[in-house]
């Protein structure tokens, strides 16, 4: 169901969406601001669109995937704080508003 | 820490955990064997305490008079000796497999016969690596629901669980199961805040949608 409200209704174009917690309280964008239009973008096969919302679902989704499907990776010590690095660094680049980086952000 | 090896109502040892290893690949211990530790705080299994055991524990040698030799009707330290210092394998007149351990010696017949009822303790019977050789047990350290929440929850409750997700690994990896086991309750609690937080919001949202529709 969550999945044909997000294909019927552009979150960019409606007020239904609630906005980013993170990005209410804060003014910052998390590593996961952008996603539900990027999934709405995905949803309708607009990869461009969907990579200038957050590009990091084109890594998250097979991730969460590949991470589902062999468990054994999860134990992987190097693997989960190489994951985490990542996060903490997406976080932190996508709120640079200098030009390569400003494309991390949602736009 | 060291071990009593409680077998039909008696008390055998005690042994440290390289001894209950050696023993039980011999055969002389079988896994279903109770054993309960040499200050009484632990009781266990051989089959629980060497699966779980992930760096061999080497314990310091026994003194020859064990101070505590609580279970009454074991022989006094009087015979000079420790029981540990007779170990259940190849005891003269009882070299067969399946011998319950160090009782022979005490000339207390009754302790001492092999066949009591429990069957023959081979090694193919467990079906699977000696014990500790095997994987390491393991700990769910929440990796995949602390990533998910961080990417649709839009919250920081999800990096303290990756956080907490990569100390459960590295802990593991130290051999340090109760500490991998704690951050793995954190690296949930932090997630579930973080769902928690999520869907109740999402519910108030839609419930306030709905009653705006409700009053128009």
């Amino acid at each position: 169901m969550a999945g044909v409200v997000l294909y019927t209704f552009d979150p960019s174009q409606n007020r239904f969406f609630p906005v980013c917690p993170s990005f209410a309280l804060t003014g910052l964008y998390c590593p996961g601001c952008g996603t539900t239009r990027a999934l709405h973008a995905l949803l309708h096969g607009d990869f461009a669109r969907a990579a200038s919302m957050n590009v990091a679902v084109f890594v998250t989704l097979p991730l969460l995937a590949l991470l589902m499907a062999v468990p054994r990776l999860r134990y992987h010590r190097g693997f989960s704080i190489a994951i985490l690095i990542c996060v903490v660094l997406y976080g932190v680049l996508r709120n640079v508003p200098i030009y390569p980086f400003s494309l991390l952000a949602p736009h | 820490m060291r071990y009593f090896l409680i077998r039909d109502q008696q008390s055998y040892g005690p042994y440290d955990v390289t001894e209950l290893d050696a023993y039980l690949k011999s055969g002389n211990v079988a896994p279903g064997d109770r054993l309960e530790s040499e200050d009484h705080t632990v009781r266990t299994t051989v089959a629980d305490l060497l699966t779980f055991r992930v760096v061999p524990t080497q314990t310091p040698p026994a003194s020859p008079a064990a101070p505590s030799e609580p279970i009454g009707f074991q022989q006094p330290s009087s015979a000079g000796s420790s029981a540990s210092e007779y170990p259940p394998i190849g005891l003269g007149g009882s070299p067969t497999s399946g011998t319950p351990p160090g009782t022979a010696q005490y000339g207390s017949p009754q302790y001492g016969p092999p066949q009591q009822g429990t069957p023959q303790y081979g090694a193919p019977q467990y079906g699977r690596a000696p014990y500790g050789v095997g994987p390491q047990p393991q700990i769910s350290n929440h990796l995949v629901l602390s990533i998910a929440v961080t990417a649709l929850c839009c919250l920081p409750f999800g990096i303290a669980g990756i956080v907490y997700a990569s100390q459960v690994n590295t802990k593991l990896a130290l051999g340090d199961i109760p500490g991998a086991m704690h951050s793995s309750k954190q690296a949930r609690l932090f997630s579930l805040i973080g769902v928690a937080i999520s869907g109740g919001f999402w519910i108030l949202y839609l419930g306030a949608i709905g009653l705006g529709a409700l009053a128009r």
